[in-house]
């Protein structure tokens, strides 16, 4: 009678997600009422209590949290949960650890959100979500939280975006063991490593400001890990400047272990690219390509140490290498813009002619002239290629813009999205420029790539581009469902 | 889930594939014998309600699916037969020892002792696991030698340190066995030669593919049961998921543990997987235990040097090995020293605890067909076996 009890009690839990609104979804499910289209919102004030919020809403809640400080360490295993910081001005939500607390947030709810939070003085991390299916960290200000700011591990389709770290003890960001991820316009810094992607494929590492940290930003394949290979990361338009910080870390943790003075680092990880960055007084290395090292590799024989098919073009790396670690001279002689282990395969470089080589010399990249966008449209995660369902409404994304930017239809109709830029773009339920989970969740869409909805019920779906939410053109567009 | 999005659709397919590997386990559940005919139907109900469930509900983090199941889908006759030979002492060169004796039912199939006891009262080098959710491993042993249940069953059976059985001697006390025999040609049917020690290996694995522990009180917590563990439980649980512990990250959902091998610094001559494979850069390294059934399953360590959990948290939470003198590069990087209060520790214990689920634990037969006892006391090198 007990495993049969336990199945009678999943079946009310199951019961209740179907009421679940706002969830990605739910607005076409039969039977559902209109007014469940309406995602559940509470607030929590000043002086109350966030996890028991957390602990009373339903799946598909979103929790607003007036500006306050909240000495708590939150557990999300709840689908669906919002958490929203309430900014006004200068003011937002603070969760402080006071140095005794282990965790911000440790959210296992698929999916999950957290937008305009302070979090300070943990033991051990920020926010971590773990085996979480759509990751959506935006506007956080993360300092001295132990060793991670923001740790998404063993997920899928993550988003961290505009969110500062300082001052923790390994990886201010963090992707590990996942699949798709878009890291962008962070800024990081006084950090051991500024930004690591390890073990993860296709993650999109674009327009972040990584300073002062020891290491600015890591591609990274290590052993011990079930995930074994990390390829696909597109790194680009980011900065990389001064990350001479002495390293601070544990010193028997790999990241740890790193000299000071490296700009952006790939070890391990295959079909890497590195475009359009600017990695400058860097006093080390300020772009490397190598293997992982023979005592890390050898203890985990199914893994393939070598950095294969990377590419390193177009980047402005310049400056760096004046005041090599011992360490890094010991490898390579002296400190460089670029340098390379001899190792791999099919890796290659285009630089400026002015930029200092060290170690082996590694090949050109072919002179082939790609289109705008080009290169950034052969990585990213998401979508396949597809044609515009008969009878569907057609949104184009072009110029940075959505157009139409505000759309009629009936109620029953699909409407699909064309991305004709060269660029990447989501559509992203949101309101104003804050994203929200909602029944828009597109993948990146590359150019020429489509996303299509149904539309149940009638309402008002706002929704903007995740990576362009700053464009006047890519957010507060609207559907309106008749 | 009528719309054809990719994200929708991703995760329309994980639910498939999570309500297709549970279904699967709980049909072949309700196939094998050892559940009579009125478990047959609540099974088969609670298939549909747990499929249904997961059709339905947005994923969540906690509730991943399992690994598929490795190996040979078990028939209920080589179940039958393996469970049979698993509590029978045939098995052992001088008839004393079976399965069972190493691998005791009540104690999730491990013996209470810090290392094994082989033939002739021989104490062995290292800790027995348990075989709760064996059928999921991609390699066996504490040295991850054995890529399949059917080769692990062949290397205590011939060690001659442990069961000490010669294949042909076996093979011949076996044939000599009426039921024996016929159960053999039954379960192999169509075989040249249905009674061989292969076939006895699959026989057993068969039986140990049926030995699933999926539903703890941990279990209907991750499935949406909020009241399923307790108040210091669920802190546990949250503080096993903390980066400052680092615990989920080598004992990972569902299964707790992971398909590597990993070193912690438990100080020992042992080579482990070093050893196995000769590898140096490997020495130290041992296999990731599961920690279902883990209260049941002490001592604890390759060697059953630690004889409580809480002696284990409090060895993780001053760096493992590190303070004891263990070189560092056979200490995994993610074990360090951490803070966590002694309440702290207790929850994590508690929740330790709420990982129990022995509902397959099998029966233990009343005779075996050699008609030898079943779970004699034995006599250990240096000391009468104290709890027949």
């Amino acid at each position: 009678m007990r495993i049969l009890s336990s199945a009678i009690r999943t079946v009310p839990f199951a019961s209740a997600l179907l009421l679940g609104a706002g969830l990605a979804g739910a607005d076409e499910m039969p039977g559902a009422a209109a007014g469940a289209a309406v995602p559940a919102v509470v607030r929590v004030a000043s002086g109350g209590s966030i996890a028991e919020a957390i602990e009373q809403a339903p799946p598909g809640t979103t929790i607003e949290v007036e500006p306050g400080v909240y000495h708590e360490a939150l557990t999300v295993d709840t689908p669906g949960i919002t958490l929203r910081g309430l900014v006004r001005g200068e003011a937002r939500p603070v969760l402080d650890g006071w140095g005794e607390l282990n965790d911000g947030v440790i959210a296992s709810g698929s999916p999950f959100a957290m937008t305009g939070f302070r979090i300070q003085h943990y033991k051990g991390n920020g926010v971590s979500a773990q085996g979480v299916d759509g990751v959506v960290l935006s506007d956080l200000v993360v300092d001295d939280t132990g060793l991670y700011g923001v740790y998404p591990v063993q997920s899928r389709n993550i988003t961290v975006t505009h969110t500062t770290v300082t001052r923790v003890v390994d990886a201010a960001i963090y992707v590990g063991e996942s699949n798709g991820a878009l890291v962008a316009w962070n800024e990081v810094h006084h950090n051991v490593a500024g930004i690591e992607i390890e073990n993860t494929n296709d993650a999109v590492v674009r327009d972040n400001l990584a300073y002062e940290n020891t290491a600015g930003i890591l591609v990274f394949v290590l052993p011990g890990k079930r995930q074994k290979e990390g390829k696909r990361t597109r790194v680009f338009r980011n900065w990389s400047l001064r990350n001479n910080t002495p390293n601070f870390g544990d010193p028997n943790s790999i990241v740890g272990q790193l000299p000071q003075g490296l700009g952006i680092v790939v070890t391990g990880a295959d079909d890497t690219v590195i475009e359009d960055n600017v990695v400058k007084d860097n006093e080390s290395v300020g772009i490397s390509v190598s293997r992982l090292a023979k005592e890390q590799a050898q203890k985990d024989e199914r893994l393939e140490p070598f950095a294969d098919h990377n590419r390193v073009r177009f980047n402005y790396v310049l400056d760096n290498g004046r005041n090599p670690h011992p360490f890094v001279v010991e490898q390579i002689g002296a400190g460089a813009d670029f340098a390379w282990d001899g190792t791999g395969e099919g890796n290659c470089e285009s630089l400026p002619d002015q930029a200092v080589r060290g170690g082996a010399t590694l090949p050109a990249c072919p002179e082939v002239a790609p289109a705008p966008g080009a290169a950034e449209e052969s990585a990213l995660p998401g979508a396949a290629p597809a044609a515009v369902p008969e009878g569907s409404a057609v949104v184009r994304i072009q110029g940075m813009r959505y157009q139409p930017k505000h759309l009629t239809i009936d109620a029953g109709q699909t409407v699909t999205w064309v991305n004709e830029d060269g660029v990447t773009h989501t559509v992203t339920s949101g309101r104003g420029t804050t994203p929200v989970l909602g029944p828009l969740a597109s993948p990146f869409l590359a150019k020429g790539e489509v996303w299509s909805h149904t539309f149940a019920e009638p309402g008002s779906y706002e929704y903007l581009c995740l990576p362009h939410v700053g464009q006047v053109g890519m957010r507060e567009a609207t559907i309106t469902v008749q | 889930m009528a719309q054809p999005a990719p994200p929708d659709a991703a995760l329309a397919a994980r639910r498939d594939r999570r309500s297709a590997v549970r279904a699967r386990v709980v049909a072949g559940g309700a196939r094998f014998p050892r559940r009579g005919p009125d478990r047959v139907g609540r099974g088969s109900r609670l298939a549909l309600a747990v499929v249904a469930a997961a059709c339905l509900a947005p994923s969540t983090g906690l509730d991943r699916p399992f690994p598929p199941l490795r190996g040979e889908t078990p028939t209920p006759a080589r179940v039958e037969l393996g469970r049979l030979l698993f509590f029978d002492p045939v098995l052992s060169a001088d008839g004393t020892l079976s399965c069972a004796h190493c691998h005791r039912p009540e104690l999730a199939f491990t013996d209470g002792r810090a290392t094994a006891v082989g033939a002739g009262g021989v104490v062995l080098a290292r800790n027995v696991p348990t075989l709760y959710n064996a059928a999921f491993k991609d390699a066996l042993f504490w040295d991850r030698r054995a890529g399949s249940l059917e080769a692990q069953v062949l290397g205590p059976l011939l060690a001659p340190d442990e069961m000490a059985a010669d294949p042909a001697t076996l093979a011949a006390r076996l044939a000599a066995v009426p039921e024996y025999a016929r159960r053999f040609a039954a379960a192999f049917a169509g075989e040249a030669e249905p009674l061989s020690i292969g076939n006895l290996a699959r026989a057993i694995a068969a039986f140990e593919r049926t030995l699933l522990s999926q539903d703890s009180r941990y279990d209907r917590y991750a499935r949406g049961d909020r009241a399923a563990l307790t108040p210091a439980e669920r802190r546990g649980l949250t503080l096993f998921r903390s980066l400052n512990t680092r615990c989920f990250e080598c004992h990972q959902l569902p299964t707790f543990e992971a398909p590597l091998a990993m070193g912690i610094g438990v100080p020992s001559p042992d080579r482990g997987v070093g050893g196995a494979h000769g590898r140096p850069g490997q020495d130290g390294l041992f296999a990731i235990p599961t920690l279902r059934n883990v209260a049941r399953t002490a001592p604890y360590m390759h060697d059953g040097s630690f004889a409580t959990l809480e002696e284990v948290v409090d060895f993780y939470r001053r760096g493992g090995g590190r303070p004891l003198g263990v070189e560092p590069g056979r200490i995994h990087e993610h074990v360090r020293p951490f803070e966590i209060g002694d309440d702290e520790a207790r929850d994590l214990v508690a929740f330790l605890r709420a990982l129990g689920d022995e509902s397959a634990r099998p029966a233990t037969p009343a005779r075996v067909p050699s008609g030898l006892p079943v779970l004699a006391a034995r006599r250990i090198a240096s000391h009468e076996e104290s709890r027949p």
